[in-house]
Parts: C-alpha cells; structure tokens; sequence
C-alpha cells in the first residue's frame, strides 16, 4: 500500500478519533453544569424549606467555581516600591517580619500579612503616593477602587473583580507630605492552592445556619479573605451574607462559618 | 507539495488528538494522584508534609487589657477566637523581640494596662521554644518563664516577664505594630476580670494572675475508657500507628492485657484502656525527622505531638494534648510529658496523660490513655472569689479550671489552685 493512501486513511481516523474526544469532553462539560446546576437547585429548597427568606438567583449570580490562592511574600517587590517612594533606603530586618527601609525622603515598613506603613516628607500628595503605591505592586488579577477626598484617599484591593476583605490602603495629608497605612498585597502573582467547595455545598453550610436562627437573606457576594501565613498569605474565597442587622461569612473552602475584619 | 501538507496535517491532528485526551482525562480531576486514580483506578495517597514547629503548649490563661478593664474569655471558642485575633501581633513582637534588660516589680505590673495582652501557660517554658514556635530562630535566648505580657508604652510594643531563671522582671523592645495592639485591645471591650494585685480579694494569687469574676457553665463529662482489651483486639489502623503489622505480629493475653509483639515492637493495650508502646534495638516509631533535625527540640515536639493526635483519632479519643514537660539525659534520649485538655481546660490526673520516650528521632516508649468523652450534663464553675476566699493565707498561687475526675468517674469543670510545677529543660 503505498505511503500517501495510508497517511489519508490516518488523517481520517485521526479526524473521526479527535471528533469523538471533542464531544467527549463537551459532554462532559455540558454533564458537569447540569450537574452543579441541579445540586444548587437542590440545595435552594433545601434552604427554603429551613425558613431562610432570600432571593435566588443571587445564588445563580454567584460564581461556579472559585480558588485558594496562595502568595508568597516578595522582598523583591517589597524593595523595588520602597526604592520607587524612598530612592536609595536603607533596610532594617527588625525580626518578627517587620522590614524597615529609611531614607530622607521618610519611611516605609513592610509587616506580615500584607500590613504596611509609609511617610513620606518630600510635599507627595496623599492621591499620588497612592496611585503610585497600587500601580508599582499590581499583579495579573488584581485591580483596586480608589475613593476618599482631598483629606484622604483609599483604595480597596480587587482580585479578579472581587473584594479582598480588609484589604485597604489609606493616604493621609501631612504637614510635611503624606503618610499610607493598611494592608496590602505585596507578594509575587498568586498561585492556586486547591478549588472552593461548590455553591451547592455552600448553600447547605447555610442551611445548617438558617436552622439554628432565622435568616432573612438581603445579598449575597464573593469575597476574599486574606490569612496571615509565615510566608505570605492565603486569599480564600468566602461568601458574605447581608442579613436585616449583621452579616456572616463562610469559608469558601470549609463552609464553615468564619469571622473575616 | 501536497505530500508535505498532508504529513503536516497528520502531526497536527496527532498533537491535537493528545492534548483532546488529556483535558479528556484530565477535566474536574485536580491533582496528579487524582489523574492516576481515574486512569488506573490507583487510590490517591496523602500529600506528606514537612514538618514545621507549631506550639505543643496550650495557653492556661489569656487576658485582654482594654480601655475599661480586663476582658479574659468566658468558652473555649471565645478563647480560640481571642487567640487567632492576637496571634499577628504575638508573632510580630516574639519573633522582632531586641535586647531584654531588667525592669522592677513596679515597672512590669504598670505594663498590665491598656493596651496589653497577658498570656499564662501551665508549664515553664524557654522564651527561645516560643520564639521557635512562631517561625524564627531560637538563637540567643535563655529566659525561662510561665507567662508574659505584650504591651504598648511609650516607645512602641514591649514583650515582659517574670523570668524563673534569673528570678527578676524582664523587658524587652520589639518591632510590633502599636496601633495593631490597641485595636485589638479595644475590640475586646467588655471587661469581666481583674488582676489579682487590683484586688485585695485576690491576695493569696499571683500578683499578675488575671481573674475571671463572671459566672461561667461548662460541660460535664462521662469518660469511656478504649476498651481493646475486653474487646480482644486493637484496630488494624490504630496498630499500623504503631508501626505494628497486624499480620505479623504476634497476638496473646496476659493478666487482662491484649500484647501485640513484632520483632522488637511491642504494644501493650491494658485493662484499664491505656496504650503501652515499647521499642528496643534501633527500631521505634519514625517522627520522619532528617538526621540533621533528631535534636531540634521543637521539631521533637510537633512531631510527637503529631502522631499522639493522629494516634488518639485512630482509637476514637477526644481531647487535645498538650506539653507539660520535657528533658533530655546525657544519653540523647528525650523524654516528653503531655496533658489532655477538654474545651481548653486540663484534665486533672494522677499521671500525665501520655509520655512519650524519644532516641534519635524515634519513639522508643509511648504510653497514653485514648479515652472517649461524652457530654453529660453541664456545671457552674465555682465563682473566683469565692474559691480566693478559701485561700487566705496562701501566696503565689495560680487559679484556673481543670476537669477533676468524681466518686462516679465524671469529669467535673472545677476551679483549682496551683503553684508551678513542671517546666521544660
């Protein structure tokens, strides 16, 4: 048989095999939503049926999937924004964490857990230290909103479009220039560590909640919530539920019912 | 031409056919061993994990001092919770902690003010196993002590205590976020105890043991001993923690006691439910410590403390153990004595709940009694004041709840007195 009929007859097969695997996984693609959808739908009775008041299709608006993300701490980057406000700083390892960098131009600490304070006596205005801040440290993923007046601005850190719950940067006006404090990412682009449990198990963590107490369910959102690590940080998803007159949070990876600042 | 197209077009759609059958494969499974599992049906294996240093003692007390008063917690959740909120600031100023210098009696009682976070232990413990529990180096740090204060002056946070070593009051610098520990302080703000040198009622305690004067109820507890050898046989996995083959061991009864023996190995269930574990030669139960690790005492510690939690689950036990003494001999063997605490509090015992015998990053001897709690009603703990009361006279003494066993064998929420008595060497 001669060599170019046989690559034909490959190309063919190997088009009828690639079809069949391109179906294969649209299947299941398509299996595993319906799949999902189902539980979620389940789930929702199931939270009905405890007396909790809600809307659902705050819970269809929630994401399917999410991530624990891991970021590991950067002295790199730590250096390059206390170089981008100080100029040529001096650094000081107090121990505990805590990073120091010193110049005329003022002072910046870099603590675990994101936590950071800066002054600065060069005239910067509070609006300019923090835009340049936020856009020196911005990893792939990651946005901010920024608001406040000419007194004070802050920005509220994003990860993809997300809250990251306590995650703020205020800058305040001094007589001299500006001060920032707060907390931050300052790490390296994160890294999935594992998948979120899914909105079903989610919706059945709170009704198990909506059995120990009545709740009448005003919102519903995707949040991060950062954990202080010896190396970094964990941003957890986590969902925030508006009730009449306080809000919990559930781990997006437990389920379990978390305090979050 | 068209011979070369087509062998173009072969390799594409043979590339494209692997990368199809791996996300094929590959779509909602999200670990390696988890690919192995769906393709050759091989069950995924537990991800090991280095081990890292973690604290092995429980805290006895912990107390707040905020903008009104002391706040100490009045559950072991609200415990929990006090000590997940303080343990940034706590790491921050034990691991940046400078040159300690002496301070007088005087001095270290005004640091109990907001704010200030005072932390007791049941046991004497280096400041350098502190330090090594939070993730830094134990390099150059001798003191010993019972308890400590973190507290905000004027220059920043400061770390003092009592240090049995030296007997005199100690203080040191850190590089801890003041504000942070004053936002701490003032989220606790609803004070329920006092100091006991703020209190002349107080005056047989420790002048800096904080008093908790609300009413607390605690569970009380029935004790269900493992009973393995009445049952005439110890759980398949509970002897593999042993590192005992149950298929090879030798199995007979002496006096009431079930005896597992496998080479040197032998393991012992008695009558009265604890767990014997002995080892001779150069075998022993692995703390799967590096050569270089064997002597890192805090490393000894979590590993050991590690495998009696994974122990205790194996046998159905409740309770977390926690250190209360360890010591070394001139020959390297180290010996490691533990606590049971329920809902944070320890159980009062004649002996300590598990010794554990350790050569060269093995077990060689491990004795425990894995025992089963259960709820059994609830008890009003004997109000502080009172319990001081019948104290007068006495000095230096500590008051916390501990479980103490009754005539009927429950186990009753009671507030003790106590001096210190176990350290770490």
């Amino acid at each position: 048989m001669e060599w170019n009929k046989v690559k034909s007859m490959l190309i063919a097969l190997l088009l009828v095999v690639n079809l069949l695997l391109a179906l294969n996984i649209q299947t299941l693609i398509s299996s595993q939503r319906a799949n999902e959808q189902e539980s979620l739908g389940l789930a929702l009775s199931l939270l009905e049926k405890a007396g909790a008041q809600f809307d659902s299709q705050q819970f269809w608006d929630m994401p399917r999937s999410t991530a624990v993300l891991l970021g590991e701490r950067s002295t790199e980057r730590e250096a390059q924004i206390a170089g981008a406000l100080l100029g040529e700083a001096s650094l000081n390892e107090a121990g505990g964490g805590v990073s120091i960098y010193t110049s005329a131009a003022g002072s910046v600490v870099f603590r675990s857990g994101g936590l950071f304070e800066a002054e600065l006596n060069d005239g910067t205005n509070p609006a300019d230290l923090l835009e340049h801040i936020v856009q020196t440290v911005q990893v792939r993923g990651m946005g901010y909103e920024i608001s406040g007046d000419e007194e004070a601005v802050s920005a509220q850190l994003l990860l993809d479009g997300w809250m990251v719950a306590g995650a703020v940067l205020t800058c305040r006006a001094t007589e001299e220039g500006a001060a920032a404090s707060g907390r931050w990412y300052f790490g390296g682009e994160p890294v999935s560590e594992g998948a979120g449990v899914s909105r079903a198990e989610m919706v059945v963590a709170l009704t198990r909640i909506a059995y120990e107490r009545p709740l009448n369910i005003l919102n519903v959102q995707l949040v991060y919530a950062q954990e202080q690590l010896r190396s970094g940080v964990r941003l957890s998803p986590a969902w925030r539920i508006e009730l009449e007159n306080e809000q919990i949070f559930l781990n997006g990876s437990t389920g379990q019912e978390i305090s979050v600042e | 031409m068209r011979e070369r197209l087509k062998s173009a077009v072969l390799a594409l759609l043979f590339v494209s056919m692997l990368v199809l059958l791996f996300v094929s494969l590959t779509l909602g499974v999200e670990s390696d061993e988890g690919l192995l599992s769906r393709v050759f049906g091989v069950p995924a294996t537990a991800e090991e994990t280095e081990l890292q240093p973690a604290p092995a003692a429980e805290a006895r007390v912990l107390a707040f001092c905020t903008p009104s008063g002391v706040r100490m917690p009045e559950s072991s959740e609200e415990k929990n919770e006090m000590l997940s909120a303080f343990s940034a600031v706590y790491s921050e100023a034990v691991g940046s902690i400078g040159q300690a210098s002496g301070i007088t009696r005087r001095q270290y009682l005004a640091l109990l003010d907001a704010p200030a976070v005072y932390l007791g232990f049941d046991t004497e413990l280096p400041l350098s196993l502190l330090r090594t529990w939070v993730g830094y180096d134990a390099a150059g740090f001798e003191s010993r002590l019972r308890s400590l204060v973190v507290s905000a002056d004027d220059d920043g946070v400061v770390i003092a205590w009592y240090d049995m070593s030296a007997e005199e009051y100690r203080m040191a610098p850190t590089a801890a976020a003041a504000a942070q520990l004053a936002q701490l302080c003032t989220g606790w703000d609803e004070p329920n105890a006092v100091f006991a040198f703020q209190d002349a009622g107080f005056s047989a305690l420790r002048e800096d043991e904080p008093v908790l004067l609300s009413l607390i109820t605690a569970a009380v507890y029935s004790v269900q001993p493992s009973g393995f050898a009445q049952s005439g046989e110890v759980p398949r996995e509970l002897l593999a923690g042993f590192d005992i083959n149950p298929y090879l061991a030798r199995v007979y009864e002496e006096s009431g006691d079930m005896v597992y023996v496998e080479g040197y190995n032998v393991l012992r269930a008695g009558a009265q439910g604890e767990l014997v574990y002995t080892s001779g030669g150069e075998q022993g139960i692995s703390l799967g410590l590096s050569y270089s690790q064997v002597d890192d005492q805090s490393l000894l510690l979590e590993g050991t403390r590690v495998l009696l939690d994974e122990l205790s689950a194996q046998a159905g036990a409740g309770g977390v153990y926690s250190l209360r003494e360890i010591s070394t001999d001139e020959n390297g063997e180290t010996t490691i004595l533990f606590d049971l605490l329920l809902d944070g509090w320890p159980v009062l015992a004649d002996r300590p709940a598990a010794r554990v015998t350790v050569r060269g990053g093995r077990v060689t001897y491990l004795r425990m009694e894995p025992h089963r709690f259960e709820a059994a009603g609830e008890q009003t703990v004997l109000p502080a004041r009172q319990a001081a009361a019948a104290l007068q006279g006495e000095r230096g003494l500590c008051l916390s709840v501990r479980y103490v066993p009754d005539e009927e064998g429950l186990l009753i929420p009671t507030l003790c007195s106590s001096e210190a008595l176990y350290g770490v060497e």
